[in-house]
């Protein structure tokens, strides 16, 4: 039986149309983790980076003017890694493990297992030659090829002119080339 | 070697942003290079592994951590002036239902308020003792009871959330439903079908869930009732139901209405049956 009488109580309050923080949180949790992920050099910051951002939302979210929340999620994710970054300059280059990412890696369903492990290895490439990278094209090239951001919503992110997402973009590109070619030499 | 030039060009080509002057440009370079032909093909292959890249779900506990630092920090802008007034009367409020509600010997509870815009939520305050399901009772629901609430139907899911414990004997569940008598006669107008709630048999409290998709034949509530029935269906194993402050709710589909303001959930001793059921 019950041990004592016990009361819960509860509140009911705003009715505004602002999201739900715990909505928000729930539906959202996996984009942010996985986009703080690919912008990190390692798992604990990546993790830094999450706990961070969802403690901006919690603290904006009465602000949000409505339209994406994903946008809005975005924003906030790639202006938290970089005001993180600002006061983390100089640090250590993250190892194999800490590569963003790599180890929740997973195989396509239906390939072989030799394609499966050649995919593998590649992702592991990629992902180490990613947190090698700089802040500035690392974040470019997610945004571009992972977020599929265009030119002009790249430029207004990162609040940078449109000729100058492209040739960014052009120089991260060859920066991972290099550093692919490097992991494939070495 | 290419120059930062061309290279920008073969970049660019993969997004499609040449101008008509510029993909001629990039044609005439692709012809007379092979080096440039060979860059695009592999700037191309790293920009597939990059789409490519798997969706990742963040780690249960980061989740869970995260979650409880949220909820523990406080707002620091947006609150207006009139909210915070009237989140500090609600306060004041509750503090003194529950300082009149629970006799000064069994301790004071703390109330944690959960503000759910535009829905019914009820969140649960630190109840200082557990509640205990026995064995030996299998077959008595539990019901924890609302104060009467008025809200206007919204439809979507209710969602209740709590903790609970079988110790180490495996094979322990938990029946939950919930109840509503819309209009506060006293008797129940509609019952949700009962969720069977698994319990593991690892040391501790495992946090549940168990959401209501389909709500028919709901409708508002004027001054009515919500009951959340508990039901131990074992005739061997204990449970141990905890409302913890932080996690435990019940989310309902209701716009509040006004008055609804501060309302209690009450779990009478001794696993009284809910009310009858209308008809």
């Amino acid at each position: 039986v019950f041990s004592q009488n016990a009361t819960i109580l509860f509140k009911v309050l705003s009715m505004s149309q602002t999201p739900d923080f715990e909505d928000v949180y729930e539906q959202q949790a996996d984009f942010v983790y996985s986009l703080s992920r690919r912008l990190s050099r390692g798992k604990s910051e990546a993790e830094d980076l999450f706990q961070e951002v969802f403690l901006r939302v919690h603290r904006f979210l009465p602000k949000f003017q409505g339209g994406s929340v994903r946008g809005w999620l975005r924003r906030i994710v790639v202006n938290t890694n970089s005001s993180l970054k600002r006061g983390k300059k100089n640090q250590t280059l993250a190892s194999l493990d800490e590569a963003p990412g790599w180890k929740e890696s997973l195989p396509d369903q239906g390939e072989l297992p030799l394609q499966v492990a050649e995919r593998s290895d590649t992702r592991r490439d990629l992902q180490r030659a990613l947190a090698e990278l700089s802040e500035d094209f690392r974040t470019i090239l997610i945004l571009r090829e992972v977020e599929d951001l265009d030119y002009a919503e790249i430029a207004e992110m990162l609040e940078i002119p449109v000729g100058t997402v492209r040739s960014r973009l052009s120089r991260a590109r060859m920066a991972l080339r290099k550093l692919l070619e490097k992991t494939l030499v070495g | 070697l290419l120059d930062e030039r061309q290279i920008e060009l073969l970049s660019g080509s993969l997004d499609g942003a040449l101008s008509s002057q510029e993909q001629a440009e990039l044609e005439r370079l692709l012809e007379g290079s092979a080096e440039a032909r060979q860059l695009r093909v592999e700037l191309a292959a790293d920009r597939e592994e990059l789409r490519t890249l798997p969706a990742l779900t963040v780690p249960a506990s980061l989740k869970q951590q995260t979650l409880l630092k949220a909820r523990a920090a406080r707002p620091k802008a947006g609150a207006s002036w009139s909210a915070r007034l009237m989140m500090a009367a609600s306060l004041l409020l509750a503090l003194g239902l529950s300082a009149y509600l629970m006799p000064p010997s069994r301790g004071v509870l703390r109330q944690r308020f959960h503000l759910r815009p535009g829905a019914l939520a009820m969140k649960a305050a630190q109840v200082s003792e557990e509640l205990r399901l026995a064995a030996e009772q299998a077959g008595q629901p539990h019901v924890l009871t609302s104060q009467p609430v008025s809200g206007r139907y919204l439809g979507g899911p209710a969602r209740l959330y709590l903790h609970c414990d079988a110790g180490t004997t495996p094979g322990g569940s938990l029946l939950v439903r919930l109840a509503f008598d819309f209009d506060g006669d006293g008797e129940i107008d509609l019952r949700t079908e009962e969720q069977k709630l698994q319990v593991d048999e690892q040391e501790g409290y495992q946090q549940l869930a168990c959401t209501w998709e389909a709500l028919n034949g709901m409708r508002d509530l004027e001054h009515g009732m919500v009951h959340v029935e508990l039901l131990n269906p074992s005739q061997e194993i204990p449970l141990t139901v905890k409302f913890d402050a932080q996690l435990a709710r019940l989310e309902l589909p209701f716009e509040p209405l006004q008055g609804s303001d501060t309302v209690t959930l009450e779990v009478p001793g001794g696993g009284a049956p809910g009310p009858p059921e209308k008809g």
